[in-house]
C-alpha cells in the first residue's frame, strides 16, 4: 500500500472510493441504498453527477471565513419549509456541470473556499475532486446540514478544514414538520462530536420565528454541556422564502432573547 | 460550468432591516454606504484578498 500524502491524493482516492459507493448510496443518514449509478434516485432525488448552481466570491458567512469562494451544489436530502435557495436546493437537476480545475482557478483571491448546497454531502465524491483541485494551503470548508452517515464522514476525515455544520433544530418534532426529517438530532450530535475531533467546528443555528424556546434553547444547552467553548454562529437573518412565506418574520424581542440565552450557557459566540 | 455573473438578493424588512443572501463584496460595499454605522458591514466590505492576508503573515 502507497502512503498517501498531500491532502489532493487523499481527496482524488476518497473521491474515486465514494463514486463507486454511489451504487448503494449511503451517504446520507436517510440510508436508502439506492443504485444512484444505474439512475436509481433516493430522497434526494440526486443522480451520479454532480451539478453546481452558485459558484462566487461571498462575504455574508462568518467574519473569520471570507472573503470565501462558496461552491453550491443542487440537491439536498433535506426540504426544509424556509430554505433560502429553495428549487435550487431541492433540485439535484438544476444548474450546470463543472470543471474543479476552473473552480480553483476563480478561487484564488479568496481566503478560503467552501463547498454547500444545497447539501454537499449528497454530492460526496464531486465534493472530494473539487478538494482534490485546490491548492493545498487553501482553506477548504465544509458546509454541512450534518446529516451525513458514518461512512460519509469515513471519506471526509483530514480533508476539510473547518466544518460549518448547521444544527437546525432543537427537537425532532419541529425537525419532521418543518423538514421531513427522522431521529434528527441523534443524527446531527453524532456529526457534531466527529467533526469536533476532526477539524475546526463552527455551530451555526439559523433562529426562526417561534422557534426560540424549543428549538434554540435545547440547542445551547447542548452545546454547553457536551462542545464547551466551540464555536458557535447564532444567524439573525431568518428569510420567510419558498414554502415558509406566511410564517412571518423574526422579531428584536426573539433576537435579544436567544442571545441572552447563549450568554446563560456561556456560549462563545462569533460574528 | 458557464461563469455567470455573481448575484446576491436582499430583503427589504417593513422595519428598515435589510437582510442580505449570497453577499458579494460589491453588494457590502453598497450596504455599507447605505448605513455607514454597520460595523459589520464595514468589516464585510474591506475584507482583504487571500493575497494581501499572507502578505501581512
Amino acid at each position: 500500500m502507497i502512503a498517501l500524502e498531500s491532502r489532493a491524493e487523499l481527496a482524488a482516492e476518497r473521491a474515486r472510493l465514494a463514486r463507486a459507493a454511489l451504487a448503494d448510496c449511503r451517504l446520507c443518514a436517510h440510508n436508502c441504498g439506492v443504485n444512484r449509478l444505474a439512475g436509481e434516485r433516493g430522497r434526494c432525488q440526486a443522480g451520479a453527477t454532480a451539478r453546481v448552481f452558485s459558484a462566487q466570491i461571498e462575504v455574508g458567512d462568518e467574519l473569520e471565513l471570507i472573503p470565501t469562494f462558496a461552491i453550491a451544489f443542487s440537491g439536498c436530502d433535506l426540504r426544509c419549509a424556509f430554505c433560502i435557495t429553495g428549487a435550487d436546493s431541492w433540485n439535484a437537476h438544476r444548474g450546470e456541470p463543472f470543471d474543479p480545475a476552473t473552480l480553483a482557478a476563480r478561487a484564488a483571491d479568496a481566503h478560503t473556499v467552501m463547498i454547500l448546497g444545497g447539501e454537499p454531502t449528497i454530492h460526496l465524491p464531486a465534493a472530494l475532486e473539487i478538494a482534490a483541485a485546490m491548492p493545498e494551503d487553501m482553506r477548504l470548508v465544509w458546509k454541512t446540514n450534518a446529516h451525513g452517515s458514518a461512512q460519509a464522514r469515513e471519506w471526509l476525515a483530514g480533508i476539510f478544514d473547518v466544518w460549518l455544520a448547521d444544527y437546525k433544530f432543537g427537537n425532532d418534532s419541529c425537525a419532521w414538520r418543518l423538514a421531513r426529517v427522522e431521529n434528527y438530532n441523534a443524527v446531527v450530535r453524532e456529526n457534531l462530536l466527529w467533526a469536533a475531533g476532526d477539524s475546526e467546528l463552527i455551530v451555526r443555528h439559523l433562529l426562526m420565528p417561534g422557534h426560540v424556546d424549543c428549538c434554540w434553547r435545547p440547542i445551547a444547552g447542548w452545546l454547553a454541556e457536551n462542545l464547551p467553548g466551540v464555536k458557535v454562529s447564532l444567524r439573525d437573518g431568518y428569510w420567510p422564502a419558498w414554502r415558509a412565506k406566511r410564517t412571518g418574520f423574526l422579531t428584536r424581542s426573539e433576537v435579544g432573547r436567544a442571545t441572552g440565552i447563549a450568554r446563560e450557557c456561556g456560549l462563545h459566540l462569533i460574528p | 460550468m458557464k461563469r455567470r455573473i455573481a448575484s446576491a438578493e436582499l430583503l427589504i424588512l417593513p422595519d428598515g432591516k435589510i437582510l442580505a443572501h449570497n453577499l458579494t463584496p460589491e453588494v457590502a460595499a453598497v450596504l455599507r454606504e447605505l448605513n455607514s454605522g454597520d460595523k459589520q458591514m464595514k468589516q464585510r466590505a474591506a475584507r482583504p484578498k487571500r493575497d494581501e492576508l499572507s502578505a501581512r503573515t
